[in-house]
């Protein structure tokens, strides 16, 4: 649920799907604010070791996160549906409201899934196995980001020692 | 060969500089140094030249100076030939070091932020030699726009 900052809102949620939700299994990353303990069927993170990311990441059906583009890359990379909640900046969740404006931007993509509520949240849980799966699709042209950046980087006159 | 520093704190912005990394780190024509705010995360992708810095940001003063000091002795030591950022608030810093230090400066700011450069963005802007962002609503005159990432 984010690197630099907890997110209780959605933590709660979860907590109270699992618990409806006995036979699955999830794991929760939440911030300084927890030890590494397993509660029934949560086992939960103060944090992941990048490696225990990766694995996990490979291991599981669905990532629920909060709308920030780390999440998103990671279901990108390991082809997972995403359920994703904007962290709103009026309840404290962010520095500012740059989430929601995120969400908005990329709510459309295959498999990237906004959570407004948490009633849409336990409803695209219950139906998981409708999600379609994220797929990262960059844009093959000649002119594109990563071309301007290598001939930017090769073109740079540098002062030489 | 190009000496380059490449910033992004843990989180999302490390996560686009290493879908974009192949752009700058280029066998034979540079030679990279990683800088992140989280141990082992450079190791995940096989990196094994870096440095990990304090992850300071606008509500965080104590770190934002360990990581500004960190940072100074970094660029003073690997006297890079080039600067690259995606983000936060360590490549506000390195960017300004770097140039200091007649580096050439790139910002290719996060595809985060679609309605505004981000504050980072913003706070580097007069060092930076080239700024990029990822939409293309956002690009005017010194803002350059080339797609996004995703």
């Amino acid at each position: 649920m984010g690197t630099q900052l907890p997110f209780p809102r959605l933590r709660g949620m979860m907590e109270l799907w699992a618990s409806e939700n006995k036979d699955v299994d999830i794991i929760i990353q939440c911030g300084s604010l927890t030890n590494n303990v397993k509660q029934d069927n949560i086992q939960f993170y103060s944090f992941l070791t990048p490696s225990d990311y990766k694995k996990i990441a490979i291991e599981c059906e669905i990532i629920v996160g909060h709308f920030g583009t780390g999440t998103m890359i990671t279901a990108f990379e390991y082809e997972k549906a995403a359920l994703l909640m904007p962290r709103k900046f009026i309840l404290g969740e962010h520095r500012n409201n740059h989430q929601e404006l995120t969400a908005r931007e990329f709510c459309n993509r295959k498999g990237i899934y906004q959570v407004t509520s948490q009633k849409d949240l336990f409803n695209k849980l219950n139906y998981r196995s409708d999600l379609g799966k994220a797929e990262l699709s960059v844009v093959e042209t000649e002119n594109n980001l990563m071309n301007a950046l290598r001939k930017s980087v090769l073109n740079m006159d540098v002062c030489k020692e | 060969m190009k000496r380059i520093l490449a910033l992004a704190s843990a989180g999302g912005h490390w996560s686009e500089l290493m879908l974009m990394r192949h752009a700058f780190d280029i066998e034979g024509a540079t030679e990279v140094c990683y800088i992140t705010t989280l141990d082992s995360l450079p190791e995940q992708y096989g990196i094994e030249t870096f440095k990990i810095v304090r992850d300071g940001n606008k509500k965080n003063w104590i770190n934002l100076f360990s990581s500004i000091w960190s940072l100074l002795f970094i660029a003073l030591k690997y006297r890079p030939n080039i600067v690259i950022s995606t983000g936060a608030a360590i490549g506000v810093i390195g960017i300004y070091f770097g140039k200091a230090l007649g580096a050439k400066t790139i910002w290719v700011d996060s595809i985060a932020n679609p309605q505004k450069l981000s504050l980072s963005c913003r706070l580097c802007k007069p060092a930076c030699d080239e700024v990029y962002t990822q939409w293309e609503r956002l690009a005017d005159g010194d803002v350059k726009y080339f797609g996004a990432l995703f």
